[in-house]
């Protein structure tokens, strides 16, 4: 306990607040922390040692597992933030009848975990789903994609959107509007007006979303998990080793590297922003 | 230094006038912020709206502007031109916000440059432009630095060098000092009174600072819930003020009830001079702080005595509140080297030339000091 | 003219989105009551799915909803305390506490199933535990405490709440005192709007979970996985139904709350 030099009886104010964070990471530190280190044990403890975490790099089966979740993630997040960027921006500036519930019917989706997700993509674009059905009244052939890339693709713009117009329109609603009658008053027409002022201004809003975004699809479980265990992205490739083949400490290497990607991606964002949304998927 | 604007003299622009007719303002909330006024800005003045929060003098300023349009009937000319449906960035205005909207990704070298680069100047030509106008609101080299780097009123100039830029028909300013602490707003205040001067460009300012209106105004418009209460230099505002809204907003005033006597107007603690007023009329009269006079207690023909309340000292004048067995105890002020303690009787004489009577209520906005 | 066809536009496209996102649900709701969806709505309503759903999967909503609720009373009565030290320990700018907020967040940054994979290797042999409830309690825990300390540690924060504090000591509280009787009871909206995503998020939480539970401890969502795989779509969208009836109110809960803490706090 910390005294003052002064005087050795008196306590400082507040000297054992520390104390109050004792339960909490006792917990963490056992259930987490500990576990997490024993993790990266157990990950260089299989047949090719310490190698095993290289192997996301090495083995061609798990390189490609890697590359298509990283580019998977990486598309969503570019057309996640165009689309959401140009509804968030829409919604922002205009007032018409309806518009809380139009908000609230394209928030609504944040609350769906992953499986429930991989399920909308299935309704959509699965065998018996809406654009099955209609694309087989109109041309004769169904159109089915919700059980492979694509369909995961959907799947992830689903929970991805929502998230990213909130932000959008938190952003846009700091934005000062006598930045923008400035710019006019400078001549500025609408167009150089968004070009100079809006966009420079939410870029740092889009950036962090856009990290958020992406690690949020490169951890992504659940959706995928719905729509089919052969979609090769590499937390199904990690859910694979540890049931299939029980391979544990491949699961475990994957997943350390797994979560080191999705860790940088969101330190990234909160460099950004000054605060993690976080995700679940 | 250098020429005022180095503009050559062919291309400066001619100062302009500015006329509105019948422009009243409604949003959509019901209440109407501006009720119709006409006023005409002449060329090359500083014509300054002054009022209280919500008496519509931004309003007006934003309908000059081309921010707002004003409702169906009113019309906005600029010297002949009818601009009344032209958006401002078509109205060729320079603008200077009240919290200066320095574009923050952009250095106080392009933010000046702004208007010029929309307008396609050359870039060669343009920072000649940024290094004159850094000169003259006495920015030299600063051109590199970014806005975050900048101090209050550091800012406040680069905001007034970008709207200069542009060679703007007419200069409008929003409250530009408000933002500044006190010190500073008094520097700067010169320093615009002296670069709007020099220019002798048609220049509108927004303040609820009357101190700063009368300074800088050549007239002032003081305004009250949407209305246009007075129009005048500022010596008329404030040595006839037109009712008692004007008086009081702009200055101190003191105010005694009292029933007419005999060319007086007789209360509990005396009488003030009042010709205006019949025998047996009730009525208030309004006189000026400064307008008093302290005389010796056994002056002859003193009307008034009264007790000090307390006293202010200023340095430069002292400020008496004493009580006169009037409705409220009056404001005195005076230059006279002297101490008065609370609780010391004193006598007053108030010139009938002081004595004003008004129509209308007084501004309710502050305490009195 | 040209301004309102580009605002016609732009509706046109927001309502494309829309419809991207809710006419699944609206689907899938329909399907739970349909009686064969191939079919469609002429095959007639029926609850019979729904009937089917609470008969086979009734368990898996009840262990949500006390898993839910355990979890809450876990993050409040470790949250909040600890959002306290992070907010008062050394005037609330130690490095010390801006490593706790870090580590806190681990596992939300780490994909759940790298958590669920190191609890299983770390405490997978004991037995008991890691049959029961409890052991999925852990996970939950672990992934919604940063979610209840952050908005409580965000109202802390406030200098207002500071001041309270300092009135209160100068008055002669002690630290107890200050904490339950100032502190608490003025961050009740962090509390509360902690509190909600909390059980909004256990209900929901499927990646840990999917890995942690054994065939006695299925959840809702795990419950959910397992209809999709093996049951007919109107059993799943039936299923789905009644996750979506408990989600809603909590959603509505936070909206309101978040409406009216902007319009009393100002950030």
């Amino acid at each position: 306990m910390s005294v003052t030099a002064k005087n050795p009886r008196r306590k400082q104010p507040g000297s054992r607040v520390w104390l109050f964070a004792v339960p909490g990471m006792t917990l963490f530190a056992a259930f987490w922390l500990l576990p997490m280190l024993r993790l990266v044990g157990v990950g260089a403890s299989g047949p090719t040692g310490a190698m095993a975490y290289l192997a996301v790099v090495t083995n061609r089966h798990y390189l490609s597992s890697l590359v298509s979740t990283l580019l998977l993630s990486g598309v969503v997040t570019v057309a996640t933030l165009a689309i959401s960027s140009f509804v968030g921006l829409f919604l922002q500036r205009n007032r018409f009848p309806g518009k809380a519930l139009l908000l609230a019917m394209l928030t609504f989706p944040l609350a769906f975990p992953g499986v429930v997700v991989g399920f909308m993509v299935i309704m959509l674009a699965g065998r018996q789903g809406l654009i099955g059905v209609l694309t087989e009244k109109l041309f004769g052939e169904s159109l089915v994609f919700a059980y492979s890339l694509t369909g995961l693709f959907v799947g992830y713009l689903y929970f991805s959107i929502p998230r990213v117009i909130l932000t959008v329109i938190a952003a846009a609603e700091k934005l000062d509007p006598s930045l923008e009658e400035a710019a006019r008053s400078l001549g500025a027409n609408p167009w150089r007006v968004f070009r100079d002022v809006v966009v420079p201004a939410l870029t740092p809003a889009l950036i962090s979303s856009g990290a958020i975004c992406f690690a949020t699809s490169v951890g992504a479980f659940g959706t995928a998990f719905t729509l089919a265990t052969n979609i090769d992205v590499l937390p199904m490739a990690i859910y694979n080793e540890f049931t299939s083949y029980a391979n544990f400490a491949m699961a475990a290497a994957l997943s350390i590297v797994l979560g080191v990607i999705t860790w940088i991606a969101l330190a990234l964002a909160r460099s950004l922003s000054g605060s993690t949304v976080p995700a679940t998927a | 230094m250098s020429t005022p604007l180095s503009f050559s003299a062919s291309t400066a622009p001619q100062p302009l006038s500015i006329r509105l007719i019948q422009c009243s303002k409604t949003f959509g909330n019901g209440a109407p912020a501006l009720e119709p006024i006409d006023l005409e800005i002449h060329p090359g003045e500083t014509l300054v709206l002054l009022g209280p929060s919500g008496c519509g003098k931004t309003t007006t300023l934003r309908l000059i502007a081309g921010l707002e349009f004003p409702d169906a009937g009113g019309r906005v000319l600029f010297g002949n031109d009818d601009v009344t449906d032209l958006p401002i960035e078509k109205r060729g205005v320079g603008m200077v916000f009240q919290n200066y909207a320095l574009f923050p990704n952009m250095t106080v070298g392009e933010n000046i440059a702004y208007g010029l680069k929309i307008r396609k100047m050359a870039p060669a030509e343009r920072r000649a432009k940024i290094d004159v106008l850094l000169e003259m609101v006495h920015l030299q080299g600063l051109g590199h630095r970014r806005i975050d780097q900048l101090s209050g009123g550091q800012k406040q100039r680069v905001a007034l060098a970008r709207a200069l830029a542009v060679e703007p028909k007419v200069l409008l300013l929003d409250e530009p000092l408000t933002a500044l602490d006190a010190k500073l707003r008094e520097t700067l205040r010169a320093d615009l009174n002296q670069l709007l001067r020099k220019l002798g460009i048609t220049a509108i300012y927004v303040t609820h600072d009357q101190g700063e209106a009368m300074a800088l105004g050549d007239r002032v418009v003081v305004m009250e819930r949407g209305k246009i209460a007075q129009i005048g230099s500022p010596q008329d505002i404030y040595y006839r003020p037109v009712n008692a809204f004007v008086a009081d907003f702009i200055g101190t005033m003191n105010r005694v009830t009292g029933v007419g006597r005999a060319g007086q107007l007789s209360f509990p603690g005396g009488a003030l001079p009042m010709v205006m007023v019949k025998d047996n009329q009730t009525m208030t009269a309004m006189f000026r702080p400064e307008d008093v006079d302290i005389v010796p207690l056994e002056t002859v023909g003193a009307e008034i005595f009264g007790d000090v309340v307390s006293t202010f000292f200023m340095g430069d004048r002292t400020r008496l509140l004493v009580d006169i067995g009037a409705e409220q105890p009056v404001i005195v002020e005076t230059r006279r080297r002297g101490v008065w303690h609370a609780g010391e009787r004193i006598g007053l004489r108030v010139p009938e030339h002081a004595v004003m009577q008004l129509p209308g209520k007084p501004w309710e906005g502050e305490e009195r000091p | 003219m040209k301004q309102s066809l580009r605002f016609y536009l732009q509706l046109a496209f927001t309502l494309l989105v829309c419809a991207f996102l809710i006419v699944p649900v609206l689907l899938s709701m329909l399907a739970g009551v349909t009686e064969n969806f191939f079919v469609g709505l002429s095959s007639g309503f029926t609850l019979r799915w729904v009937v089917q759903v609470w008969d086979t999967y009734q368990m898996t909503i009840w262990r949500s909803i006390v898993i839910a609720l355990a979890c809450l009373a876990v993050t409040l009565l470790v949250g909040v305390p600890l959002a306290y030290m992070l907010a008062r320990y050394k005037g609330g700018n130690s490095r010390l506490a801006r490593v706790f907020e870090e580590l806190l967040m681990m596992p939300v940054a780490v994909p759940g199933l790298a958590t669920a994979l190191a609890l299983i290797m770390a405490y997978g042999q004991y037995r008991a535990f890691r049959s029961s409830l409890l052991f999925i309690l852990v996970g939950h825990v672990l992934f919604t405490l940063p979610f209840m300390v952050r908005p409580v540690l965000a109202v802390m924060q406030s200098s207002q709440l500071a001041v309270l504090e300092e009135a209160a000591a100068s008055l002669g509280a002690g630290m107890r005192q200050r904490f339950f009787g100032v502190v608490v009871p003025n961050v009740m909206s962090g509390i509360l709007a902690g509190a909600l995503m909390v059980v909004t998020l256990s209900i929901g939480e499927f990646n840990i979970t999917w890995m942690l539970h054994t065939p006695l401890t299925m959840t809702l969502p795990v419950g959910l996985a397992d209809s999709y795989a093996s049951m007919r779509l109107e059993v799943g969208s039936a299923y789905t139904l009644i996750f979506l009836f408990m989600i809603i109110p909590l959603l509505i809960a936070m909206q309101w709350v978040t409406q009216t803490t902007r319009a009393r706090v100002r950030l």
